[in-house]
């Protein structure tokens, strides 16, 4: 009487009596083949029983029964197949090719997989925020006063959102380019990824040094962002200097009580003035109405007239940021 | 903030930057990424191109014309060449990305040699930042290598892997989600290679070159006797003559050249043991030694460290992308419950 006709088949469709007749051919008692793979007496008649539940962690049990089919000359995926399916568990995939540390032969690259159960609201949702960026974009940009960008940033305010959105316009420049040059130069890597880099690219590089300005400021929280003159003006000429349009008939007259930025427009749009003030100055703009004015910092004036009528900012302040409109 | 928009269109990676190969793990997936860790390198004066990567590269290797280089740019399973591995890196990520319109910017997870400084770890980190990544997780390998073999290791019990790679072995007791005992031995496949190149050179007078030596480690190396004997027929130029001669190398004769970097990995496992504590000693006793990464193919290496250990040897499944698939699942758990093991120094 063999030990398979002591144990039987397994109930859970593993083919245990296979392997015994396999080593019963060889002439192997089971003793010497539990001493052979090294297995404890306890694992080995559980193999040799189809009792899968005492084979321990899956991972181990595959390997046990792997070395008994390799030792008995039978092929080891029969069974390791038929042993995932008594457990219920789905193998992992096992490649064809036999590849050893060092080999490198297959090379295959697969697509990402077709879009697991969530992918559909991810891609909603993404094109969602998209959308949104570009409603964004496309607001501020037909919002934005562009000289005045980064101008509370200088003198201490808090941040306008128009400059918020500013900040990601280069970065999305930079990814344009990323896209289509995956491996570019290794010489010219690091510019590159600056480029890319969204804090990297809202830093501007500073200005000419204006060492009397810069002493005036100090005492201010001063960022990086500089506030980018119009090329017409010099922001650390005189005020008697700046271009005064005199042309025209009406005037305004500004009282600062400490540095400002200040931009004045008249009715056909020209810059009349686009630059730093100065500490207790006084400057007189005469022009065309109506004017457009934008104060950097509105708590360094003392005055505005217009006409002869004193013109209150605090309406028009927003984060110590004037805009007005002056005419008559 | 753009890297976080970025992000969404990303998936999380697990990498296992590998001396000879590199996988990728596409988080809740399945591997999408199983290419060399091959560089070409082409240079037009002074300016270096990359001229391809991957299994292109690979192809190149030691058939360059002058001005290609063909690098590879990890080293004994640490970064050798930082530029290059960036750009490598760079590759490999936009490649497994290629249905994105964005520039990718995922969490990578990257599975580090045991042993490796925190110089070496802070250099793979740095590049992977520098590929674009967002968030850069290290993971040691053979916490890797368990977890992707499905190794129980949050149990309080022992666990022994062995992970054989290309340029290191690493093995490690693992004990309720900790490293109780590793060792990293700097032999792997291409020191089996080598070994290959110097036997023939040595015994036939002639010389292969990696690749050749490779194939024939894939064809017919073994670790320990087989009752079949295997056979291969080999070209290389003959060293006396210097022309391309035809010989036929056996697998006993790959067992004879393989011995010296086979000897050393089995000290390093039996070093192991000796340092072990009892009761983890006596759990993978009963349990068992897996082994995992593309050495663990070699023919009858179970084999040998069953016969030298006197314990049960055992290869994972699809052991070469053991460690890549343990990431994968390592990321999982980050978001779920956190995870000690990860870290981002």
């Amino acid at each position: 009487m063999t030990d398979h006709d002591l144990l039987g088949d397994s109930l859970s469709g593993f083919e245990n009596h296979k392997l015994i007749a396999a080593r019963e051919s060889l002439g192997i008692s089971a003793g010497a083949l539990q001493r052979d793979l090294k297995l404890t007496s306890a694992v080995f008649s559980a193999i040799e029983a189809g009792d899968l539940d005492q084979l321990g962690q899956p991972v181990f049990a595959r390997g046990y029964i792997r070395n008994y089919c390799n030792r008995v000359g039978l092929d080891p995926e029969t069974f390791v197949e038929q042993y995932n399916a008594a457990i219920g568990q789905r193998p992992v995939k096992r490649r064809s090719a036999i590849k050893s540390a060092g080999s490198a032969t297959a090379g295959t690259v697969m697509k990402l997989n077709p879009r697991r159960a969530s992918s559909l609201l991810t891609l909603l949702f993404r094109l969602v925020i998209i959308a949104a960026l570009l409603a964004g974009l496309a607001f501020g940009a037909s919002q934005i006063n562009w000289p005045t960008l980064g101008l509370s940033g200088l003198f201490g305010g808090s941040e306008p959102e128009e400059q918020q959105s500013s900040q990601a316009l280069p970065p999305l420049a930079g990814e344009s380019e990323g896209l289509s040059i995956p491996i570019k130069t290794m010489t010219q890597e690091s510019n590159e990824d600056a480029v890319v880099e969204a804090p990297k690219a809202i830093e501007l590089p500073k200005p000419a040094e204006t060492p009397d300005l810069e002493s005036k400021t100090a005492a201010v929280p001063v960022k990086t962002e500089q506030p980018k003159p119009a090329e017409k003006s010099e922001p650390n000429e005189p005020l008697t200097a700046s271009p005064v349009n005199t042309s025209g008939s009406d005037g305004v007259t500004i009282k600062f009580s400490d540095v400002s930025w200040l931009n004045i427009k008249d009715a056909t749009g020209e810059a009349l003035f686009n630059g730093l003030s100065k500490k207790g100055q006084d400057l007189t703009i005469k022009g065309k109405a109506p004017f457009s004015i934008v104060i950097g910092r509105a708590n360094a004036v003392s005055s505005v007239t217009f006409d002869g009528s004193t013109v209150d900012l605090e309406p028009h302040t927003r984060k110590n940021v004037a805009r007005l409109t002056l005419s008559r | 903030m753009f890297k976080k928009i970025r992000g969404l269109f990303s998936s999380d990676l697990s990498i296992d930057l590998g001396t000879a190969n590199t996988l990728i793990y596409l988080r809740d997936s399945e591997i999408v990424l199983d290419e060399p860790s091959v560089v070409a390198i082409r240079q037009q004066g002074n300016q270096k191109t990359v001229a391809a990567v991957g299994t292109d590269a690979k192809r190149m290797l030691g058939r360059t014309p002058g001005n290609i280089t063909a690098i590879r740019p990890l080293k004994d399973g640490v970064i050798a060449d930082f530029h290059v591995t960036e750009k490598m890196l760079q590759y490999f990520i936009s490649k497994v990305h290629n249905n994105s319109f964005l520039r990718p910017s995922p969490r990578v997870l990257i599975c580090v040699p045991c042993k490796s400084t925190q110089v070496e770890r802070r250099a793979i980190k740095e590049s992977a930042l520098g590929a674009g990544a967002r968030e850069v997780y290290l993971i040691e390998e053979p916490m890797a290598a368990a977890i992707g073999a499905g190794l129980p290791v949050d149990e309080a019990t022992g666990s022994m892997v062995v992970d054989i790679g290309g340029g290191t072995t690493e093995i490690a007791v693992i004990s309720l989600s900790g490293i109780v005992y590793s060792e990293s031995v700097r032999v792997g496949g291409d020191r089996f290679d080598e070994a290959i190149v110097t036997y023939v050179r040595r015994n036939y007078g002639s010389l292969i070159g990696e690749a050749t030596a490779e194939r024939i480690k894939q064809e017919i190396g073994t670790a320990y006797p087989a009752p079949e004997v295997l056979e291969i027929d080999v070209r290389g130029r003959n060293l006396a003559e210097g022309i391309p001669r035809m010989f036929t190398l056996n697998s006993n004769e790959i067992l004879e050249a393989l011995q010296e970097p086979l000897q050393s990995i089995v000290q390093a496992v039996k070093g192991a043991l000796e340092q072990c504590p009892p009761e983890l000693a006596a759990d993978v006793a009963e349990h068992g030694i897996v082994l995992t990464g593309g050495g663990a193919l070699l023919r009858n290496l179970d084999r040998l460290l069953t016969e030298e250990t006197g314990l049960p040897v055992i290869v994972a499944e699809d052991p070469l992308t053991c460690v890549a698939r343990g990431g994968g699942k390592a990321l999982e758990i980050l978001d779920k419950q956190g995870f000690e093991l990860l870290s981002r120094d």
